[in-house]
């Protein structure tokens, strides 16, 4: 068992210190998927923090299954992502607005721009998917699940995601100019 | 399509990946939420599943 699993044990025996470490290793990776889904800071802070709340009260409930706990998070932030959207009409896309501020820091402004222009055309491009190929793509390559991971957190199995992935892999390389590389 | 052009296409996803984290107010902010919630409620954060010793 790993060190996150076991301050899961923890946590389950009652250990309010260990579910706050596990707060302060996934906080970020739940926070950047909220946001990266919502597009909205406060609202990505909302949804953070009733993840966290909702993972809390069902602590007891997660079992380990050789894989990272994160995607057990992940999987409560999708679902809350998912009750908001159903609830407001929200549209989902992947929001592109924010781009600026992920450049790296040690680029020149013009490496910048162009690569802020490229990631806005792959993201762009990962909006036309269809909703579940999306899903795929964002869980495992821009919040860099595993397939296990992705099937757990997409409740599909193993093969459903592999052949998603597939299928919108391909679906982008069509989708985006080939000058794009 | 070739197996060249969605290994490109996989390494612009990865890439694109967001880095947002939350800024320390932000991240005590969702915390303070927690300890309240651990306040208000100490039983079902301590006791989540039925012991076999209770």
């Amino acid at each position: 068992m790993t060190d996150v699993w076991r301050l899961v044990a923890a946590a389950q025996d009652g250990d309010v210190a260990a579910f706050g470490e596990l707060y302060d290793r996934y906080v970020d990776v739940v926070y950047r998927y909220v946001l990266f889904r919502l597009g909205d800071r406060a609202l990505a802070e909302d949804v953070t923090s009733e993840t966290f709340l909702r993972a809390l009260r069902r602590i007891g409930s997660v079992s380990y299954q050789g894989r990272d706990v994160g995607a057990w998070f992940i999987t409560i932030a999708r679902n809350l992502v998912l009750d908001h959207v159903k609830s407001s009409r929200y549209r989902f896309e992947v929001p592109t607005a924010e781009l600026g501020e992920t450049r790296e820091e040690h680029a020149g402004p013009e490496q910048s721009v162009v690569r802020d222009a490229t990631n806005a055309e792959v993201l762009r491009c990962v909006d036309k998917l269809n909703t579940d190929q999306r899903e795929c793509i964002v869980l495992r390559f821009l919040h860099g699940l595993s397939v296990a991971e992705t099937a757990e957190a997409m409740g599909r199995n193993e093969g459903a995601v592999k052949a998603l992935q597939h299928r919108a892999v391909r679906k982008l390389a069509e989708l985006l100019p080939r000058s794009l590389r | 399509m070739g197996e060249e052009r969605e290994d490109e296409v996989v390494a612009l996803l990865r890439r694109a990946a967001p880095r947002d984290t939350p800024d320390r107010q932000t991240r005590d902010r969702i915390r303070a939420r927690l300890l309240a919630e651990l306040s208000a409620a100490p039983q079902a954060a301590a006791v989540p599943v039925a012991r076999a010793d209770s």
